[in-house]
C-alpha cells in the first residue's frame, strides 16, 4: 500500500471502529443511546490508535510523510483558503436561513441562529483585529 | 513568478520527489513551484536558493504582474 492509500485507510479505520464498537455494544445487549455513542467513539480512537502505532514502528517512513505534508506550506494555504471559503459560506448559509425562518414565523428560530451568526461574526473580527496588533 | 528550479534539480540528477525530501515539503509543492502556479514563502525561498548554492534572484524571477 502506498502512502495515500495508508492515510486514507487509517481514516477510514475511525467511522469502522465506531460502527464496531456501537455494533458489539448492542450485540451485548446495550440499549443506552449515550453510552452506544461513548463505546463507538472509544473503539474508533483505540483502532485509530493502534493502527498509528503499527504506522509509526513497522513504517515509520510513512508517518514522517504525513508530518511533512501537514507542515508543507502550499498545504496549509490551500487548507487556510478553503477554510476561509468555507466561513463565508457559513455566514451566507446563516444569515440566509435565519431570514427564512423569520419570513416563515419561526421566530425562535430565527433568533437562535440570528445570534450563532452575531457571535460568530464578532468572534471572527475580534480575531482580525488580534491578529492585526500582533503581527 | 518564473524559476529556474526544474533547471537546477536537473543538473542535480534529482527526481522531484527526491529533492522535496531534502527540502522537506511535498512532491507537489516541488511541481507547483516549478510550473510557476505556486510562490514560495522567504523562508522556502531560502532553503531552496542555499541548497543549489544561489542567490533568490538566481532562481526566482520576480515580475510586476506577480504582484496583481
Amino acid at each position: 500500500m502506498n502512502n495515500k492509500k495508508q492515510m486514507i485507510f487509517m481514516f477510514l479505520l475511525g467511522p469502522v471502529g465506531y460502527f464496531l464498537g456501537t455494533i458489539i455494544y448492542a450485540v451485548l445487549g446495550g440499549s443506552n443511546h449515550g453510552l452506544s455513542l461513548l463505546t463507538g467513539s472509544l473503539s474508533a480512537l483505540i483502532l485509530v490508535f493502534i493502527y498509528y502505532l503499527y504506522l509509526r514502528f513497522s513504517h515509520s517512513k510513512i508517518i514522517d510523510d504525513m508530518r511533512v505534508e501537514q507542515n508543507d506550506e502550499r498545504e496549509k494555504s490551500i487548507r487556510q483558503r478553503a477554510g476561509h471559503i468555507s466561513l463565508y459560506l457559513v455566514f451566507a448559509s446563516l444569515f440566509i436561513l435565519s431570514f427564512i425562518f423569520m419570513i416563515k414565523g419561526h421566530h425562535l428560530w430565527g433568533i437562535i441562529i440570528g445570534s450563532t451568526y452575531i457571535i460568530l461574526l464578532s468572534i471572527y473580527l475580534s480575531l482580525i483585529a488580534y491578529f492585526k496588533k500582533t503581527y | 513568478m518564473k524559476n529556474k528550479l526544474e533547471e537546477l534539480r536537473r543538473e542535480r540528477g534529482l527526481n522531484q520527489e527526491e529533492l522535496a525530501s531534502i527540502l522537506r515539503v511535498s512532491r507537489q509543492t516541488i511541481s507547483s513551484l516549478e510550473n510557476g502556479r505556486y510562490k514560495p514563502s522567504l523562508v522556502l525561498a531560502f532553503k531552496i536558493a542555499r541548497f543549489f548554492d544561489k542567490t533568490i534572484e538566481e532562481i526566482f524571477i520576480y515580475e510586476e504582474e506577480d504582484n496583481e
